[in-house]
């Protein structure tokens, strides 16, 4: 029996390898998906995927740091349940 | 329960905004019929009695052995409610508290038979006039992304069991008046340590179920607890005071990714915040990937009578 997590034959750092495994290199559904979660009328691109776009906004990719200070002004202007 | 009526309308946030209609009975069936729901308990019954000193809630079901074992979680689940009372009491006594903060349980989640707990900072308002936990935006989001792991649309509530560290429903905008006031800094661990413990456990005494620890608030609030530093799509192990470890991963409050995607303006702008919702997305999919997965066989109807 594994002492960890509740599934007993689930090793919690294998499971996040799997899982980061399972939706590596799969970035054209996920922008699909942030197109749909997001609305994409607010994201002003095509509703069809294309490569195109993902080279587009790859430059613009944040960097972790960029990310964190992100994450604080989501905080500092109290955005959590602005939507 | 032996509970005053004072301390019952409490519990429930009598009354609910929006709801002066509903008799106090009429709010607290309705708060254990969408909890019951999610149980995926079918053909129950709900009847509140109330007096001054008793609260009693009587529940019939089919599956006799599940609810019993429901009911006896749900019975924890208010007991140390009752100290989240205490604890607000306190503050407010303290002079930090807002007028317009109240307090407020989560409600409508499963609290018998869920698969994983959610750790998150603070309830918004709206959920109080919601008459609603789980009906929310970033919810909903939540539940998508677990969705596409794997996890069933009947069964995505029971991955949903909140804990919020502060039982205090605030106004959305009210987030850095509340860790202005310290209200995250102890007043309220007496409410929610207890509560972690006593939602955690199965009925294996070795293991415990997975956590979700939904934002940074939480990230702090686990550091300040088990000095453990967590990055997003990171996970740890916390040990409870029962001595038992659960598995926990660091990930993003649901609404980040809503505020990511309408971060930017000027030049580019569209690219940065489809690049930034593409980044967050990117880590609260893999956290979803193990949530989904991690809660996969902790619960469900097969093992309702054992747990």
């Amino acid at each position: 029996m594994h002492r960890w997590g509740h599934t007993p034959a689930a090793d919690p750092q294998q499971v996040l390898t799997d899982s980061i495994s399972k939706w590596k290199d799969r970035d054209a559904v996920l922008l699909a998906l942030v197109k749909k979660q997001a609305g994409v009328g607010k994201l002003l691109l095509e509703t069809r995927f294309s490569l195109a776009e993902l080279e587009r906004v790859r430059e613009f990719t944040p960097s972790p740091d960029q990310l964190k200070e992100l994450e604080k002004r989501f905080y500092a202007e109290n955005a959590e349940y602005r939507v | 329960m032996p509970v005053n009526f004072a301390t019952t309308m409490m519990l429930f946030s009598y009354p609910n905004t929006g709801h002066k209609d509903q008799t106090p009975e009429e709010t607290i069936e309705h708060h254990f019929n969408g909890s019951l729901l999610r149980e995926e308990i079918s053909a129950f019954q709900v009847a509140a009695e109330l007096s001054d000193d008793q609260c009693r809630v009587r529940l019939s079901a089919d599956n006799a052995d599940a609810l019993a074992q429901i009911a006896r979680r749900y019975q924890t689940f208010f007991d140390i409610g009752k100290i989240g009372l205490q604890d607000a009491d306190a503050f407010r006594a303290s002079g930090k508290w807002d007028a317009n903060w109240r307090f407020f349980l989560a409600s409508r989640g499963p609290y018998g038979l869920r698969k994983s707990i959610e750790i998150m900072d603070f309830p918004p308002l709206t959920l109080i006039s919601n008459q609603d936990y789980l009906k929310s935006k970033t919810t909903s989001r939540w539940w998508e992304l677990l969705i596409l792991n794997g996890v069933s649309d009947a069964d995505k509530a029971l991955y949903s069991c909140i804990l919020d560290i502060v039982p205090v429903a605030a106004p959305a905008s009210d987030g850095t008046k509340l860790t202005q006031s310290g209200i995250y800094n102890g007043p309220f661990d007496q409410y929610g340590l207890p509560l972690l413990k006593a939602l955690a456990q199965t009925q294996d005494r070795s293991v415990r179920r997975p956590l979700i620890a939904l934002g940074m608030p939480i990230r702090d609030w686990i550091h300040r607890n088990w000095n453990l530093s967590l990055n997003v799509v990171e996970i740890g192990t916390i040990s409870l005071d029962d001595g038992k470890t659960c598995s926990v991963i660091a990930s993003n409050h649901p609404s980040f990714f809503y505020y990511a995607v309408d971060s930017n303006t000027g030049d580019n702008s569209t690219e940065k915040n489809i690049a930034a919702g593409l980044a967050i997305m990117k880590q609260d999919i893999v956290c979803a990937a193990w949530h989904a997965q991690m809660g996969a066989h902790s619960c469900g109807r097969s093992s309702a009578g054992t747990h």
